[in-house]
């Protein structure tokens, strides 16, 4: 297999998540105005929130390998931006797998600012590669972030895939936090400040 | 993900169940539903890789355009003596820039379809003109200059050449040959080296890079970047001068 058809399979995993995360929001909006809605809002919730953060976990951890893929594999210099984001995407994987071991469902209160910078850094990368001429006129020999690598689609580089994982995990999370909600255990669930100490001093096994 | 549904078996007080253990526990009924779940996230992995597979098993990367071969990387023979480096953005005041004056190294290779091709021309004032096809900077000057030598904007007098360096058929908008048969680029275009000697003997730091040189053979002035018309009409200028 060779890197345009890792390129093809990661843009394709980028347009699964842009569908599952579009098909979560509409149906968030749509449970709002339509009990009908509302009613399957509730049963996708129930269906998704308990593996939630172990698929978030697996988004991070498929696009960490991913993005070594390209530096390592297919020889992609990581650009600056690049490397932000990667600040921002590798420790979700070790705080959300720990989390799947730990089943620790409060994970998202340190994840999610993690997810929402590196959203706000890939979409900046995003719109440099759109709009290159923001930042220099000219390419430097070396890594300039304005250099699209790979462009599927007519709407996915490199970039928009490393927003897409964000936006899909932060959107798992958040379907997590509702299941969590719904379960009688919601009132203790909600309150970190009071369970999470003991929580930390017991061992998961 | 099993493990998930009940305490494990080594649990030694079951008094000490956490919350979110107590939450999932709650959700056991739902717990059915999650094979499902894992199956369809495993399935669009599959899917996806297969279709990857089978759309790139069509591609290659040697360069072809309209059906023909062509060359997208090819040996160059520099003679003379290497430009410092173009370390500055933007026109480079000729003032301070150490290679004005200097003889403009000579560049013998070929183009994509393998005629050959010398930098600079001989005996007449000439615009190097460095682009890398991967870079959005050239993406969006080539064309400029390119209308430009059609609507009569730039007189004809000064010839300019391209080289086509920094070539990498991993990166974007490859290959060369089809992106500026794409734009329709008339001026003759030099195919660098694997090592990009012709960009390394002309001092090249960033694209697009342009070095203006005299009828005499002598550097008169360097700029790189996207260049406005005024600016490509003041690199023209010197080479006329």
């Amino acid at each position: 297999v060779n890197t345009p058809a890792f390129a093809t399979f990661f843009a394709l995993l980028t347009v699964a998540t842009n569908i599952f995360v579009v098909a979560t929001v509409f149906v968030a909006l749509a449970s709002r105005v339509s009990p009908a809605w509302a009613e399957r809002a509730a049963r996708g919730r129930s269906t998704f929130a308990p593996d939630a953060i172990t698929l978030a976990a697996v988004v991070a951890l498929v696009t960490m390998l991913g993005s070594l893929y390209l530096s390592e594999v297919a020889h992609y210099p990581p650009c600056e931006m690049c490397w932000y984001q990667r600040i921002a995407m590798y420790p979700l994987t070790i705080l959300l797998g720990i989390a799947v071991w730990r089943r620790d469902r409060e994970i998202r209160h340190y994840a999610l600012p993690l997810t929402g910078i590196g959203a706000a850094l890939s979409i900046y990368h995003y719109q440099l590669e759109r709009f290159p001429d923001q930042s220099s006129l000219s390419c430097s020999v070396d890594v300039p972030c304005t250099t699209v690598w790979i462009w599927k689609f007519h709407y996915i580089s490199i970039p928009f895939m490393a927003l897409s994982a964000f936006v899909t995990i932060a959107t798992l999370l958040l379907i997590a936090r509702t299941g969590d909600d719904e379960s009688p255990e919601s009132a203790i669930d909600s309150s970190p400040a009071i369970d999470s100490p003991p929580a930390l001093e017991e061992t998961p096994r | 993900v099993s493990n998930a549904r009940r305490p494990a078996k080594s649990t030694p007080e079951p008094s000490t169940t956490r919350p979110g253990a107590r939450a999932a526990a709650a959700q056991g009924a739902a717990s059915r539903n999650r094979l499902p779940i894992l199956l369809g996230v495993g399935a669009v992995i599959v899917v996806a890789l297969i279709i990857a597979i089978v759309a790139s098993r069509g591609g290659n990367d040697s360069g072809t355009a309209n059906g023909t071969t062509t060359q997208e990387r090819a040996n160059v023979t520099v003679t003379g003596t290497a430009l410092a480096a173009a370390t500055e953005s933007g026109l480079i005041p000729a003032a301070t820039d150490p290679a004005v004056g200097q003889v403009a190294p000579g560049l013998a290779g070929i183009n994509f379809t393998g005629s050959a091709v010398t930098v600079p021309a001989a005996g007449k004032p000439t615009v190097v003109m460095f682009v890398a096809h991967w870079c959005p900077h050239c993406q969006a000057e080539v064309p400029q200059v390119q209308k430009w030598r059609d609507d009569g904007s730039i007189g004809s007098d000064v010839e300019i050449r391209t080289v086509s360096t920094s070539v990498k058929s991993t990166q974007g908008n490859y290959p060369p040959s089809s992106w500026l048969a794409r734009v329709k680029w008339t001026a003759p275009v030099l195919v660098d080296s694997p090592e990009n000697f012709a960009a390394q003997a002309y001092g090249l730091q960033s694209f697009p890079y342009f070095v203006a040189v005299g009828a005499d053979g002598k550097v008169k002035m360097r700029a790189t970047g996207e260049l406005t018309l005024a600016d490509f009409t003041t690199v023209l200028n010197a080479a006329r001068s």
